[in-house]
């Protein structure tokens, strides 16, 4: 199992909210994280550092500090004042192994530990392209999707067959849509 | 109905007019005490003061001149600070429960190579015997534990917490442990309160934690301290009125007060605050002399655990920083309080940040205690048990017409 990155704190069918046990360490946008039994899949649409008491506003403090890591240092509370979340959108579940494209039949529980995904999941999942109609249709910033792809492709033995493949299945999901097409696929070059 | 702000607001013009006509006056009185203050000879002060006895105002006994400041030294290279504060809810008799809350809240700081940061809260709830103060072995002496008695064991819990915290600190770490406050139990003076209350929270409560601390130091490099922020003493100011005062004690007994004397010259520090003063004395930074206060519940009851104190401007405004004697009379001790609180309040903004987290732990806001009155009715009807409130405040909740 990959390292535990957090817990989930809020979650729906379409996705989840995850607080992330160390200030700024999430991993990267569109990166593919796993969590619950049955185990649900997501991609990483939204990564959020914000104060943990809402009602705290931030203000610059470091105007005598030589460095932004100085900012850190004399104020050693505020790694326990911040904290980073992430959205994850969901794009499958799987049961014994079985990987499923789609939304699971239920959210995973609140607290479940969320961890970055295996490769073999990841292996498993890029096997179809399916998960891309969800993403494509989920509202979310096409930057997410290009992202997303480029993550995969980086996790695979050799990423490049699968990212041509991947521009052919963006081409079939995105007919008529040539100019938000032609964008995604020069993020991915 | 809502306060009438209309009529409020008169009466409000009336008093900030008078504050202007005195000011003036106030300003020269100020500077006039300051230069007196700085002038003043250690060795006529003391004299002075040595033959002062039973007068009706509390003042300080300097350790040196009235008007010295002392710059901050660097600060070392790693150090800790620590920190509580609490906040309580008091027994309320228009609930169905007898029972009080204590928050404490903790935060630990630790500066330099390593910094990290730790901040907790530790609420307890008493009920039942827990509300009562009762003499060893009887069960007609008892006094409830509410209103301002509940605030000194709130104040010896948080002080209980801070020698915890401080065990927490790796001993070769110089540390810096700071409570809200004051380190003198100023309620329990007189005779307000039965022996009862002064051996709870004095004999078994803050004395035996100050003698703990004072052993905890002859080990490691720690330091205590009480931070009061805007404080209203006078006891400076005082020991100043005291200098100038060439009336005999009987005469000043029966015609002066705490806040005024209506002889010259000892009329000139009348009303005036010691922050107001040190705020002319002490450049940004710097502390005052240390001075150890007369209080009668230090002298009569704190069994030689003598507090002294001294005053910082912090930049933003005058502390007042209470320290025991083991910290006083050790040199190297009182500069490492004084440069960890300053930089405590530079990270704060004129506030010592670790006592500002502390707080932020403990405070029990408004919304906090409906839910605590709720979650309490929740757990009585879970049992099968009647919740009740006062008709009181049912009708201060619905106002109907």
């Amino acid at each position: 199992m990959s390292e535990r990155i957090g817990e989930i704190i809020e979650a729906n069918t379409n996705g989840f909210t995850v607080h992330c046990y160390k200030l700024y360490e999430s991993p990267p946008l569109g990166s593919i994280i796993q969590s619950g039994i049955p185990t649900i899949f997501g991609v990483i649409s939204e990564i959020t550092t914000e104060p943990l008491d809402p009602s705290r506003p931030i203000i610059a403090i470091g105007q005598n500090e030589p460095t932004e890591d100085e900012i850190y240092r004399s104020n050693p509370q505020l790694n326990n004042l911040l904290c980073t979340r992430l959205t994850a959108l969901t794009i499958g579940y799987s049961n014994n192994e079985n990987f499923s494209h789609g939304l699971p039949p239920h959210p995973p529980r609140i607290h479940s530990f969320v961890y970055l995904s295996d490769n073999h999941y990841i292996e498993s999942l890029a096997k179809s392209f399916d998960f891309l109609h969800l993403l494509l249709s989920s509202g979310t910033n096409d930057e997410v999707v290009s992202a997303c792809l480029r993550q995969i492709s980086q996790k695979l033995p050799d990423g490049y067959p699968f990212l041509i493949e991947s521009g052919q299945a963006l081409a079939t999901e995105l007919i008529g849509q040539f100019p938000r097409l032609n964008a995604i696929l020069r993020r991915l070059s | 109905m809502s306060l009438d702000f209309n009529k409020t607001l008169v009466q409000m013009a009336d008093v900030v007019s008078r504050m202007k006509t005195s000011q003036n006056d106030r300003n020269l009185r100020l500077s006039l005490a300051a230069k007196i203050m700085k002038a003043t000879r250690e060795n006529d002060l003391k004299e002075k003061l040595s033959l002062a006895k039973d007068r009706p105002f509390l003042w300080a006994n300097p350790s040196s001149e009235l008007g010295n400041g002392h710059s901050p030294t660097e600060l070392p290279e790693e150090f800790a600070v620590v920190a509580v504060d609490g906040s309580h809810i008091d027994v309320d008799r228009h609930l169905p429960v007898p029972c009080s809350l204590i928050n404490i809240g903790t935060c630990i700081l630790q500066y330099g190579t390593q910094p990290n940061a730790h901040l907790g809260n530790y609420p307890k709830l008493y009920s039942d015997e827990g509300l009562y103060l009762t003499e060893h072995g009887t069960t007609t002496r008892e006094v409830a534990i509410e209103g301002p008695i509940l605030g000194f064991k709130r104040t010896i819990d948080e002080v209980r917490e801070l020698e915890k915290l401080i065990s927490e600190i790796p001993p070769t770490i110089p540390t810096l442990a700071l409570v809200d406050g004051s380190l003198v139990l100023w309620g329990l003076s007189g005779q307000g309160y039965p022996d009862l209350v002064r051996q709870e929270f004095l004999d078994k409560g803050i004395l035996p934690i100050l003698a703990n601390l004072k052993q905890v130091a002859q080990n490691r490099t720690i330091s205590v301290a009480a931070y009061v922020s805007l404080p209203r003493s006078t006891e400076v100011v005082n020991a100043l009125r005291l200098y100038l005062c060439d009336t005999n004690a009987v005469e000043c007994k029966r015609s002066c007060s705490n806040r005024m004397s209506p002889f010259k010259p000892c009329d000139l520090p009348n009303e005036l605050l010691d922050r107001e003063l040190f705020d002319i004395l002490l450049k940004p930074g710097q502390r005052s002399e240390l001075f150890f206060t007369n209080s009668s519940i230090v002298r009569e009851h704190y069994n030689g655990h003598q507090i002294y104190f001294f005053y910082l401007n912090n930049g933003q405004e005058i502390a007042r920083i209470e320290i025991p004697d083991w910290v006083a009379t050790n040199k190297t001790l009182v500069s490492l309080t004084h440069a960890l609180i300053l930089d405590q309040c530079y990270k704060g903004r004129g506030y010592p940040v670790s006592i500002s987290e502390a707080h932020q732990q403990a405070v029990i806001n408004g919304s906090d205690r409906q839910t605590f009155k709720d979650m309490l009715s929740s757990a009585l009807t879970r049992q099968g048990l009647p919740t009740y409130t006062s008709e009181k405040t049912r009708s201060k909740r619905l106002a109907w017409l």
